[in-house]
């Protein structure tokens, strides 16, 4: 990072620390680190939680494009999957079994994916870029789906639990041990690690140049921004953090499906919980992310047409709330501390 | 050559499923601006109804009428209820939770529709089951004939011909009659047709109700000839916005080339590389998005 950013990112730490969501997120990040320590914690918990991390990790980069760039995606579960798919294929294929090698391949690979269709994609905007990302995005489930002997097909690929630096902790403490004490300690490393790593480009004078772009991309071109690159850059940085989310996801889950991964329905997932938590705000994915996956379980439990309530939801965010969960929490928060200055007046 | 007639026909039959989707989709967008990401679920809910009418029609009817009676009664049900039902279905859908979307930005159109064929589908799996359906008793009493040494349905051909009729009557529509034209000029600029004294919101009803009615004509025409599953319309969304984009929006004649072009590929595709049959459809609409983003027909919006 350059040392002209430096200053802007401090400004903004310094000013998003302080407030009320910001000292929330600290205790929150700390309830989660104590998470499988806690007294109450079940095997469940720990799994379920490490599953809104790995989806909070891909919808926080997915709203990169969303929020900031203003580019809507039906491409990311390429990225999501593609990582996934090369973390599984490289672990049936060769006899690397290292969790620290195969995250950073898993997420090379969402990197040259997001490059490759990202630059086809980012000529174009609106409708015409979802499509073209859903389409590109598609051929990666086809190719998968078709080449069955290489891939599974639509048997998937099953991951094997890695090694975390060398050693098997699975063989010496059994997979509640080894779930509760490495892997979601990974996955909550990597979400922390993520977070932080992306607000800072949000924050930086990259992310204001994409929210330049998205508020007015005619504007942008006319102070010399290279808006197709910016947008291109903003595609691969999603990419490779949506990445992140998949590889941490396909060790969670320990199987991986072309169906599960790679359907352009999961790229709608990720837009579903980016909207229900608010593109508006950085942390609303992360909400989003958790609701989606609350609601889902609980729904799960209730009916097999959980879909249609998924749906459901997300049609009356975009009708009546496109700010989201996050949109809703500061409309109650403005409405209180109007009444409580209109008190003061009085 | 003799070879390569039944997968000609194929093709044929492909393609004219995917102009009626496409279609209906393009016109919906086209002239009215909005982008339904949930309009193939149209195809597969036609599909559906009619397997279920034709299924309960003979068991109903089945031994009491002859051969060529009960085949009218098919006909009817496939091209004046079904249409006519998921119109209906549509029309109830449109009035309550699209109608709210039309003036948000085309981005929040597409996720909201996502919401509503996801919804769509499980309401489908919920009505009929999980199980695919086929009825196939139109085509079974349509025959075949010899082809090449095996016997090819006649039904795809009698699909074909009357696609080849309803693009017609379209094309008459667009050119020749007054509600075409409005249309057309309202998918220019609808607020100076409304100025005009024109109604445009019941023109835009028409105009949907006619894609609708399409969409679900496309899927009692495909049906004979496929299992149905859910799932169908998450896998033909994809195909009518390729269809969509790669004629270019708005454009009949583009739909048309669009659907022959999709059709061609994915039926010879699948003789001869049977693996990316489907990835040659997109291949193909990224090539045409690069080389002319308007798609190959696309000049009423850029």
């Amino acid at each position: 990072m350059s040392q002209n950013t430096a200053t802007g990112v401090a400004t903004a730490l310094k000013r998003n620390l302080t407030t009320a969501p910001g000292i929330a997120s600290i205790v929150l990040i700390l309830g989660a680190f104590a998470l499988p320590y806690l007294p109450s914690t079940g095997q469940f918990e720990v799994f379920l939680t490490a599953q809104i991390l790995a989806f909070a990790i891909a919808a926080i980069a997915y709203n990169v494009l969303l929020g900031y760039t203003g580019l809507l995606s039906f491409g990311h579960a390429a990225f999501f999957g593609g990582s996934a798919y090369a973390v599984g294929l490289v672990m049936r294929y060769t006899s690397i079994n290292e969790i620290f090698l195969l995250i950073p391949i898993g997420i090379l690979a969402a990197g040259a994916i997001a490059a490759v269709i990202g630059y086809i994609s980012v000529r174009h905007t609106e409708v015409y870029y979802a499509l073209l990302m859903l389409a590109l995005g598609f051929l990666l489930y086809i190719v998968t789906l078709k080449f069955y002997t290489y891939t599974g097909g639509t048997d998937g690929v099953p991951i094997s639990t890695p090694t975390v630096a060398g050693i098997n902790y699975l063989e010496l403490w059994g997979y509640a041990g080894y779930l509760g004490g490495v892997l979601y300690y990974i996955i909550l490393l990597s979400f922390v690690l993520s977070a932080v790593l992306l607000w800072v480009f949000m924050n930086s004078p990259f992310g204001l140049t994409l929210r330049t772009i998205r508020d007015s991309p005619e504007r942008a071109r006319a102070i010399g921004i290279p808006v197709h690159r910016y947008r291109w850059y903003a595609t691969i940085i999603s990419g490779v953090f949506t990445g992140v989310g998949g590889a941490m996801y396909a060790f969670l889950n320990g199987h991986i499906t072309p169906d599960t991964m790679l359907h352009w329905s999961r790229s709608g997932e990720l837009a579903f919980m980016t909207v229900l938590g608010g593109t508006g705000s950085f942390f609303g994915p992360v909400v989003g992310a958790g609701a989606f996956i609350l609601i889902r379980s609980q729904a799960q439990q209730i009916t097999e047409y959980w879909h249609f309530m998924m749906g459901f939801v997300l049609f009356l965010v975009i009708v009546f709330e496109p700010q989201g969960i996050t949109g809703i929490a500061k409309r109650v928060r403005d409405a209180v501390t109007t009444k409580l200055n209109n008190r003061g007046e009085n | 050559m003799a070879q390569q007639l039944p997968i000609l026909l194929n093709s044929l039959f492909r393609a004219s499923t995917l102009f009626l989707l496409g279609t209906g989709l393009s016109i919906i967008y086209g002239m009215l601006n909005f982008m339904n990401l949930a309009h193939a679920a149209f195809l597969a809910l036609g599909a559906y109804v009619s397997a279920s009418l034709i299924q309960g029609a003979s068991n109903a009817i089945g031994g009491t009428l002859g051969t060529a009676a009960m085949f009218v009664v098919f006909l009817v049900i496939l091209f004046v209820i079904v249409p006519g039902v998921i119109s209906v279905v549509g029309l109830g859908m449109e009035q309550t939770i699209f109608k709210p979307l039309y003036g948000l930005e085309d981005d929040y159109q597409l996720l909201a529709t996502f919401g509503v064929i996801l919804m769509m589908e499980d309401s489908m799996k919920f009505i009929w089951g999980g199980l695919p359906v086929t009825s196939s008793a139109p085509s079974n009493m349509l025959g075949g004939f010899n082809l090449v040494g095996n016997t090819y349905p006649y039904w795809p051909i009698f699909a074909v011909v009357v696609t080849m009729v309803i693009a017609t009557t379209l094309y008459y529509f667009f050119e020749e009659t007054r509600l075409g034209k409005i249309t057309l000029a309202m998918a220019e600029d609808e607020e100076v047709v409304s100025v005009t004294g024109i109604d445009t919101r019941s023109v835009h009803i028409k105009v949907y109700v006619i894609g609708v009615a399409l969409a679900a004509l496309g899927g009692a025409l495909y049906l004979p000839n496929a299992s149905i599953t859910t799932g169908l319309s998450l896998e033909f969304v994809i195909l009518a916005f390729a269809v969509l984009v790669i004629g270019g929006l708005g454009s009949l004649k583009g739909a048309i080339v669009a659907s022959l072009l999709i059709g061609f590929m994915q039926s010879f595709g699948s003789y001869y590389v049977p693996q990316l049959s489907l990835a040659i459809v997109f291949l193909l609409m990224a090539a045409v998005m690069l080389i002319k983003p308007t798609g190959l027909f696309g000049d009423i919006k850029a």
